[in-house]
């Protein structure tokens, strides 16, 4: 590859820009003032409580949310939500916060005929791709959106909560953040651990190329569920 | 950067005769800017938001050189290859090469405009390579064998029965209309193909400076899989699309969802940072990043017409323009439709091939009013016309006609010796019922008559008056 | 107080009246006028196509006549916008600087003149009937006046005022762009005649004769049984009749 062509394009930059206007010099001075809370402010704000407004914004883009307070109830909610919605074939990511529910011993007990099994590095797409639901753990949620923070590691590869047609993210109060900003802002210091790529999920994957149609569930899951436990679990 | 907008005029003639065409396209552009006012309204901040996004745009366009060499650094750092293009030529080869380097039969892509504007699709295709469009709606004017007719929703002139009967010529799938079914086949469809891919294409909403990320904004999914299963990952950015820190990308995400689908955000965002790691057990061998020039760096010696580098590719200028929702995307002839394409497309082209565009604007300034990033582009246009005569691209008569006018306007005595002689002559100009007839004009309007008096003869007798 | 009129030459020639009205207007409210009648064009048309040299001699010229005015009011939106907003983008020569940041800062269009330097909000008019109001686009997003022209309209005594759909969408006027591309500038007044058809109004009101003259074509031209007219002599009328 021709070094230059970077040095020309570069060079060629440089140059232009010295080109300035009278008036108007755009070293935007005002641009210092630091960008972090710079994120929509709504009317009506945030004051109701950051759990309610997840659940109300989650809710609009049509994912749905349960609260929970003990792990019985979690794994009885989980439980719950395997029986209605018919997921059968569950596979369940390595993260720390997965494992330790335990989740393959204690669903087996609750919904009969359940098949679940943690992500597997030698056959990912296939498992995937017979899967019901990837189930994940989230690094932070934003309440302004309803947004849930999912990175990509070892333990929750990417394919995880995309090719299942459900997505269930499994969260903790205290990881629920006001704002997408604040969720940025987050990850802007949290270099401890770097991940290959971070996704911020709202609800089901959708879209309205056809006559401006609302169509929910297109590449991705069709269905996205959040169970958000409070208290120590 | 293939570019046929010197039959516009033609174009927009044929479109306006269709009235059916016209009404969906109104309703469905009118459909979008709801949906995008509704969205808006509810936020406090919006103006400061936008000014602050301007001023990101201003400061990252300033220190564009900068940026993009901390870009690459922090990029290639996390394992990313990063390549210059200088041309679209230069963007095709390097992914051609990279195609046969890997014996690639099958490429998928996510939407990408800059993929359109460097007409990748065509290269591959001549090389034999499959390479399927899998945003749903570039998937199906890919099908119909057009190009897209609108930045955010490049399928909105189709109908669902277009569609239905698209898919069943098509893909050999039996007939519905029903968009929900329609989706699911495209679903089916297109997911083989991702899992079979070698490489997956995509574009960038935006670039990080001081990570090295590349930010990809979408709601279906198919940007997820593009990039995460094919074993190489390609991101075709401009190089206007590089922003300094994560930070700023909050500003950037609170007005381009709303601004472009009238959501508060989209379903995915897609912070993509390298490679697979020997220890994950997914995600791309490799990522290459190609940054295009193609023409973007000499738009920055102008330094009014700079601005247009700060668009972020919403679409909202286009869904409020009355002339975009009169004649549809395809009249402009450029990848690059509706307001900001009309400044920009000369830019990249040529004003000689591309004079009509300037001009194809009432300047009514809807376009300028709703931009999330505060491009003045309506006063772009007049600056781009102003240029257009400064090359000598303007039409003869017109340019005597102005000259005429001119002479006319400068000299008060000559003003009113004329405005009498127009008066005099106007029994004999050609009239339309009672009303004069007047080229262009009176087609479709009625033009009214030149009055008794002008003001100037009435002035003496109002002087006089009292209140 | 006392004001120069600038009389834009589409009115001069064809709606004289518009500016008769305006003086007697401003007149009933207590406010003196002069006319300076050297002036003929703000050179918008041909700032508008490109032609910014003739533009530049064409302000330098207004310049040099309105210079001492204390307040220059125009009953035209794209007018006043061409001296406040554009104006100071043509490098006008260098001895004419100062006086055109005056030009600049004492330059109103009319509606905004009476409620924001007047104070005037209700000129004393009268009229029974159903009329609706059309944002003409440089005086809605060039000049920023929205709400003095309804405020206006609204005090008028017995008035139906209606808003139509999409008042601010461009009636596709815009000069030049009416002709050089009048299948898409048709399309456009097609839209905006229908949404006034919806109201049910008899007249529709607007502050610029560009766009009055681009719908009246338009409605004489189907029948149309609704009236144009200017704000300027829609509310004369009203106090005189």
């Amino acid at each position: 590859m021709p070094d230059d062509t970077r040095d020309i394009i570069l060079t060629r930059i440089r140059t232009n820009l010295l080109v300035r206007r009278d008036e108007r010099d755009v070293s935007g001075e005002a641009f210092a003032v630091s960008n972090f809370q710079r994120s929509a402010e709504e009317s009506g704000g945030l004051g109701k409580g950051l759990v309610q407004r997840f659940e109300e914004e989650l809710a609009l883009v049509g994912g749905s949310i349960r609260r929970v307070f003990s792990k019985e109830e979690l794994l009885a909610s989980f439980s719950d939500l395997c029986r209605s919605e018919a997921y059968h074939n569950l596979v369940l990511s390595r993260e720390p916060s997965i494992e330790e529910l335990r989740l393959d011993e204690e669903l087996k007990k609750r919904v009969p005929g359940i098949t679940l099994s943690k992500v597997s590095g030698t056959n990912l797409i296939a498992q995937l791709q017979v899967a019901d639901v990837g189930v994940t753990g989230c690094q932070y949620l934003a309440a302004e959106t309803g947004t849930v923070v999912v990175r990509s590691s070892p333990e929750a590869p990417r394919a995880l909560s995309l090719l299942p047609r459900a997505h269930i993210v499994i969260a903790k109060e205290e990881q629920l953040l006001s704002t997408v900003a604040a969720c940025l802002a987050k990850l802007s210091v949290d270099q401890a651990h770097p991940s290959s790529a971070i996704t911020f999920i709202t609800g089901p994957s959708r879209t309205a190329d056809i006559e401006k149609v609302l169509v929910k569930g297109v590449h991705g899951p069709k269905s996205l569920h959040v169970l958000i436990s409070s208290g120590s679990i | 950067m293939h570019v046929t907008s010197k039959k516009f005029r033609a174009k927009a003639k044929e479109k306006t005769q269709d009235l059916e065409g016209r009404q969906k396209f109104y309703a469905a552009t009118h459909h979008s800017v709801k949906a995008r006012d509704l969205v808006v309204q509810g936020v406090l901040n919006w103006e400061s938001l936008r000014e602050s996004a301007h001023q990101i745009k201003a400061h990252s366009i300033a220190n564009l050189a900068d940026l993009l060499e901390e870009f690459e650094k922090n990029a290639t750092t996390n394992g990313m290859k990063v390549y210059w293009a200088g041309t679209e030529e230069q963007a095709c080869n390097y992914i051609l090469d990279l195609a046969r380097l890997n014996q690639a039969s099958l490429i998928v892509k996510s939407k990408s405009m800059v993929t359109e504007e460097i007409e990748l699709s065509h290269v591959l295709e001549k090389e034999g390579i499959e390479s399927v469009e899998t945003d749903l709606g570039e998937f199906i004017v890919q099908l119909a064998g057009e190009g897209p007719s609108h930045i955010t929703t490049p399928a909105i002139h189709k109908t669902r029965e277009d569609i239905g009967k698209l898919f069943a010529e098509r893909l050999g799938v039996p007939f519905s209309s029903d968009p929900a079914h329609l989706t699911g086949v495209a679903r089916d469809f297109l997911r083989e193909k991702f899992l079979k891919a070698q490489i997956g294409i995509s574009g960038g909403n935006f670039a990080i400076a001081e990570t090295g990320d590349i930010i990809i904004v979408t709601n279906e999914g198919n940007g997820r899989f593009t990039t995460t299963v094919p074993r190489i990952h390609v991101a075709v950015l401009g190089i206007e699309k590089v922003i300094p820190r994560l930070e700023d990308l909050s500003t950037f995400l609170s007005i381009l969802p709303r601004s472009g689908t009238g959501q508060k955000i989209t379903s995915y965002v897609s912070l993509i940072r390298s490679p697979r790691r020997p220890e994950d057990i997914d995600g791309p061998e490799q990522i290459h990043v190609v940054l295009l020039d193609n023409g973007r760096s000499e738009i920055l010696a102008d330094p009014v017409m700079r601005e247009v580098l700060y668009c972020i590719r919403c679409g909202a200028c286009l869904n409020v323009c009355p002339v975009y929702q009169t004649v549809g995307g395809y009249t402009y002839g450029s990848v690059y439709p509706g307001p900001i394409g009309s400044a920009f497309t000369p830019l990249m082209s040529s004003l000689e091939m591309t004079k009509d565009l300037p001009y194809a604007s009432s300047l009514c300034g809807r376009c300028s009013e709703i931009c999330p990033v505060k491009i003045d582009i309506h006063h772009l246009l007049i600056w781009l016309r102003r240029k257009s005569v400064d090359e000598r691209l303007s039409n003869p008569i017109e340019k005597l006609m102005i000259q005429i006018w001119f002479t006319m306007m400068k000299s008060p005595v000559l003003y009113r010796f004329m405005s009498k002689v127009g008066r005099v002559l106007q029994p004999i100009f050609p009239k339309r019922n009672s009303s004069l007839k007047v080229p262009l004009w009176s087609k479709s309007r009625d033009f009214p008559k030149l009055s008794p008096k002008t003001f100037k003869e009435l002035w003496p007798e109002i002087e006089k008056e009292t209140a | 107080m006392r004001i120069a009129l600038f009389v834009p030459c589409l009115i001069d020639q064809f709606f004289p009246q518009i500016a008769v009205s305006t003086v007697r207007l401003l007149r009933r409210l207590g406010v003196d006028v002069v006319y300076p009648e050297a002036q003929t064009c703000c050179g918008q048309p041909a700032f508008n196509m490109g032609y910014h040299d003739e533009a530049r001699k064409l302000a330098e010229r207004f310049v040099e006549i309105f210079a001492d005015a204390e307040y220059i009011v125009t009953p035209s939106g794209s007018c006043g916008s061409m001296v406040r907003v554009f104006y100071p983008t043509l490098a006008v020569r260098k001895g004419l600087q100062g006086s055109l940041e005056n030009v600049k800062k004492r330059t109103y269009e009319l509606s905004e003149f009476l409620v924001n330097v007047l104070k005037v909000t209700d000129v004393g008019a009268a009229f029974s009937g159903r009329i609706t109001y059309h944002d003409s686009c440089h005086l809605l997003r060039e000049l920023n006046v929205k709400d003095p022209p309804r405020l206006l309209l609204r005090n008028v005594k017995g008035i139906d005022f209606v808003e139509m759909e999409e008042s601010n969408s461009c009636c596709g006027f815009g000069g030049s762009f009416s002709v050089k591309f009048p299948e898409i500038s048709t399309a456009m007044v097609e839209e905006k005649v229908k949404s006034i058809e919806k109201t049910g109004a008899q007249y529709v009101v607007a502050g610029d004769s560009g766009c009055l003259m681009q719908i009246g074509g338009m409605l004489q031209r189907h029948h149309i049984p609704v009236k144009t007219m200017h704000i300027a002599e829609f509310l004369y009328k009203g106090i005189s009749l």
